[in-house]
């Protein structure tokens, strides 16, 4: 090849390199709290009566009528084993039409609500008939943009909401996750099956679950400082202890607590077939000294980010071993785990960038983070849940693996 | 043909060959953002700060720069405290808070505080604003590249403090010039401590992308969306114009003193729900504020619809009921937000902000807004008897506000100390629109 020609296949080459990379630079993820779909999903909902209640939001945002089929998934630990038992109704909403409902009651189909005073938690068109969940219900809610006949819809016209509330008052809340379609595909092959396959590079039927989910968290017991104790008059205002300053009355018990959950987005509803995902993790603390583990999901996993890799912790007041707060003088006393990569003891500082993405072809995850809050002593909580920050689609980064591209499905069940 | 020519020739094609093909494979954004709470972007605005160390609040701020590169930013806390009388005077939101100073009306206020930091790769940030952070982490020893975060952190100016802090990411190697890299992410968690008892909520910031290799113009003037577009995006196919700032809010809400029952009906609250509201555009340079006028459309579940509007200048938190009545518990029953003049407890409310004149040649008078929202779920007893929430319910729906009591009552806080507990969360939103916005930097 003549030197000239190489040079023009070299700065063609230069050409197609940078239009790849410009083109690649844009990619990003599409599932999304920030706006409607076809698909919403809200991965942490609970109920107990001792416990934590859902409260869930729903709205149609296009000025068409909207259909959904909705999957309640109950992902308690059954002998060892997630329960994984959907429920599933389906419901109708009117345009630009909100609805509501607690998890625990459910919503009737009453319209004599309409007219209570005070205003009656029914009171609307009630969007359909929506079951209660169980006591002691941990699991996530799914609602997929249907039609009339009920066959799947890439409408986009779907957005939520969910508020978790304690039996005492405190409040967590969280926007549901919308899995945005294409609308001209959607419905494109088997309606039962939803392919979540579509990126900016492929055009499929739904968008892609992200590849990385990135989390700026506290580190497990990081002390907020329980800045309201003060010392007055030689004496903590909260905890009554001796002091000279108010440092004195800042003991480090009052943790932080960072809580993922996860869900995986492939979903078989038709066979019952739970999916598992492998994520590996990569913790940066500000020192920039970077950490790893990983764990495995199966059908839901909730749990505290230092219960990821460490099973066991010691109490804080008596120092005896222990798994969770429970085995801490019945919850009264908490369970520290120092020894986790997600932990204050270890990261030495107190936050963290942690980055979590699934292991070779397994499929892609949605996630919600929650932090635990304790005040003074440890004696209350307060919890905090946010939507976490995404990059990529799991689609292109499994394209160009032996056995790629990863397509998460959705399946849901047949009519008959 | 000099080699230079020909260099650009072959490297233009086979980009375009790159495009081409990608298009004859369909690629397809569904729809293009400008904005977005959970991707990076190159401008973050935590629109929601508080602080008041009186009342045991405070706002803890985590950034991080998400990339394998050293990055700059340049941040701007920005004070929207309001004085009586003005500058100098006693710290007001409203003219409610002057009643102590006879004559005095809250005059709004707005005025920022920078500070430049630079951040070593893939690094977590975190600080609370009355605090501020100095020394930054590896600021005295490198990383692992033997690179030095940069800088200093102030506390916010005022205390009680609200307010917003926006973060511009700049280029590693020269400061005065914007980045098109899209490195940065972050969050804020407002933390309220009281007797004993606490109280949080958490949000993520809200980014703003950049559009790589469009920063072209005045270093310092950085378009939003618009037609000469270096934030934000270019539309998806059936998308008008290039995309910034929304177009409209969907903001999912309880109407105020809507009575929430959870656990089977042993535990209630009142909630009412409070709006924080930006400008989408700044000018930092002359300190010229932003403002729009904003237009609701409210939809309950009946899918009744009504309609209001306000105004914004700077910043604006506000209450839903006191959009359209007075400042204050006078004449909240009566909203337009009120779940008695619903009938229903949620509601959806579209916000659009009104945008410039059709014929503003600039076209970046869009008069974009971005927007935070805070829920109240009270715990407190009203002292003339029980929350009108509470009427016909077993349990004692808890009142947050004084208006949530019947008769003009008070809403009493327990013991603990905190007369109700809140969420924060992101809005939601659709659309585009031709007009942008700008942000001017010093």
């Amino acid at each position: 090849m003549s030197k000239a020609l190489g040079m023009r296949c070299m700065w063609g080459l230069c050409g197609v390199l940078t239009g790849v990379f410009g083109l690649a630079l844009t990619a990003r993820a599409e599932v999304t709290s920030d706006n409607s779909g076809s698909i919403v999903v809200y991965p942490k909902v609970m109920y107990s009566g001792m416990g934590r209640d859902t409260v869930i939001q729903l709205s149609n945002t296009s000025n068409n009528i909207v259909y959904a089929h909705c999957f309640y998934v109950d992902a308690r630990d059954s002998f060892g084993r997630p329960l994984w038992q959907a429920t599933d109704f389906r419901l109708v909403l009117t345009k630009q039409q909100p609805t509501h409902w607690v998890v625990s009651a459910g919503r009737r189909m009453n319209n004599g609500d309409n007219f209570e005073t005070p205003t009656s938690d029914g009171a609307g068109l009630d969007p359909g008939a929506i079951p209660p969940v169980q006591d002691g219900f941990m699991g996530e809610l799914k609602c997929v943009q249907t039609d009339a006949s009920g066959t799947p819809f890439g409408g986009n016209s779907l957005k939520g909401e969910a508020v978790l509330r304690t039996l005492a008052g405190d409040v967590s809340k969280y926007n549901a996750l919308a899995i945005i379609a294409n609308p001209d595909l959607a419905s494109d092959g088997d309606p039962e099956e939803l392919l979540l396959n579509n990126t900016e590079f492929n055009d499929g039927e739904y968008n892609s679950c992200a590849n990385t989910i990135m989390i700026d968290h506290y580190a497990d017991g990081t002390s907020s400082g329980c800045p309201d104790d003060v010392c007055e008059t030689n004496t903590c205002s909260v905890s009554g202890d001796g002091c000279t300053t108010d440092e004195d009355c800042r003991p480090s018990d009052c943790p932080i607590r960072p809580y993922l959950t996860v869900v995986p987005c492939q979903q078989d509803f038709e066979n019952l077939i739970p999916e598992r995902v492998t994520m590996q993790f990569s913790i940066i603390n500000e020192f920039e000294v970077v950490f790893s583990t990983s764990t495995t999901v199966e059908c839901w996993l909730n749990t505290r980010m230092a219960d990821i890799d460490v099973g066991n912790g010691t109490c804080t007041d008596t120092g005896t071993a222990c798994a969770s707060d429970s085995d801490c003088n019945g919850g009264v006393d908490l369970c520290s785990k120092p020894t986790s990569v997600f932990s204050h003891g270890l990261l030495g500082t107190d936050t963290a960038f942690t980055r979590m993405t699934p292991v070779g072809l397994d499929g892609g995850v949605i996630a919600v983070g929650e932090e635990q809050h304790y005040s003074a002593a440890g004696a209350n909580s307060a919890w905090a849940a946010w939507n976490l920050h995404q990059s990529g689609t799991r689609y292109e980064a499994t394209v160009n693996l032996d056995g790629g591209a990863r397509v998460d499905s959705i399946r849901i069940p047949r009519r008959f | 043909m000099s080699t230079k020519l020909g260099f650009w020739r072959y490297a233009l094609a086979g980009a375009a060959m790159v495009v081409f093909c990608s298009s004859a494979a369909s690629a397809r954004i569904i729809e293009a953002k400008g904005i977005t709470t959970i991707e990076k972007g190159a401008i973050l605005v935590y629109a929601d700060l508080e602080l008041d160390s009186g009342a045991g609040i405070d706002t803890r701020v985590q950034l991080t720069n998400t990339s394998e590169f050293l990055t700059r930013f340049d941040c701007f806390y920005i004070n929207a405290n309001g004085h009586c009388g003005g500058e100098g005077g006693p710290i007001c939101s409203n003219d409610l808070d002057c009643a102590n100073t006879p004559g005095l009306r809250c005059i709004p206020g707005w005025a920022k505080t920078d500070f430049r930091l630079t951040l070593t790769k893939r690094q977590p940030l975190s600080w609370n604003i009355g605090e501020g952070l100095n020394p930054l982490p590896l600021s005295n020893e490198p990383g692992q590249n033997s690179q030095f975060n940069e800088g200093a952190i102030p506390p916010v100016p005022e205390d009680p403090f609200i307010g917003e802090l926006r973060c511009v990411e700049k280029d590693a190697g020269d400061a005065d010039l914007p980045s098109d890299r899209n490195d940065l992410k972050g969050e804020s968690t407002y933390v309220q401590t009281a007797s004993g008892d606490i109280d949080v909520h958490k949000s993520n910031a809200i980014a703003i992308k950049a559009i790589e290799g469009a920063q072209d113009g005045e270093p310092n003037v950085l378009n939003i969306g618009g037609p000469d577009p270096e934030y934000g995006s270019f539309p998806a196919p059936g998308q008008d114009g290039n995309v910034g700032c929304p177009n409209i809010w969907t903001v999912n809400h309880f109407f105020e003193c809507a009575p929430v029952v959870t656990h089977e009906g042993a535990s209630a609250s009142a909630v009412d729900t409070k709006l924080t509201i930006v400008p989408c555009a700044v000018d930092l340079l002359t300190d010229v504020p932003g403002g729009a006028t904003l237009q609701f459309l409210i939809y309950n579940e009946f899918e009744q619809r009504f309609s209001s509007s306000t105004r914004i200048d700077c910043y604006r938190e506000t209450r839903l009921a006191d959009i359209d009545t007075r400042p204050g518990p006078d004449g909240d029953s009566r909203s337009i937000f009120s779940v008695g003049t619903q009938g229903t407890l949620t509601g959806m409310s579209r916000v659009r902000s009104v945008s410039g004149p059709d014929d503003n040649e600039d076209n970046y008078d869009g008069n974009g807004v971005l927007l935070h929202i805070e829920e109240m779920w009270g715990l407190g007893t009203c002292d003339g008897g029980m929350a009108r929430a509470s009427e016909g319910y077993a349990a004692e729906a808890g009142c947050s506000v004084d208006s949530d009591c019947p008769g003009g009552g008070t809403c009493m806080a327990p013991a603990s100390g905190l007369a109700y507990k809140t969420t924060g969360a992101n809005v939601q939103f659709q659309g585009s629109r031709s007009q942008g916005d700008r942000m001017i930097l010093p």
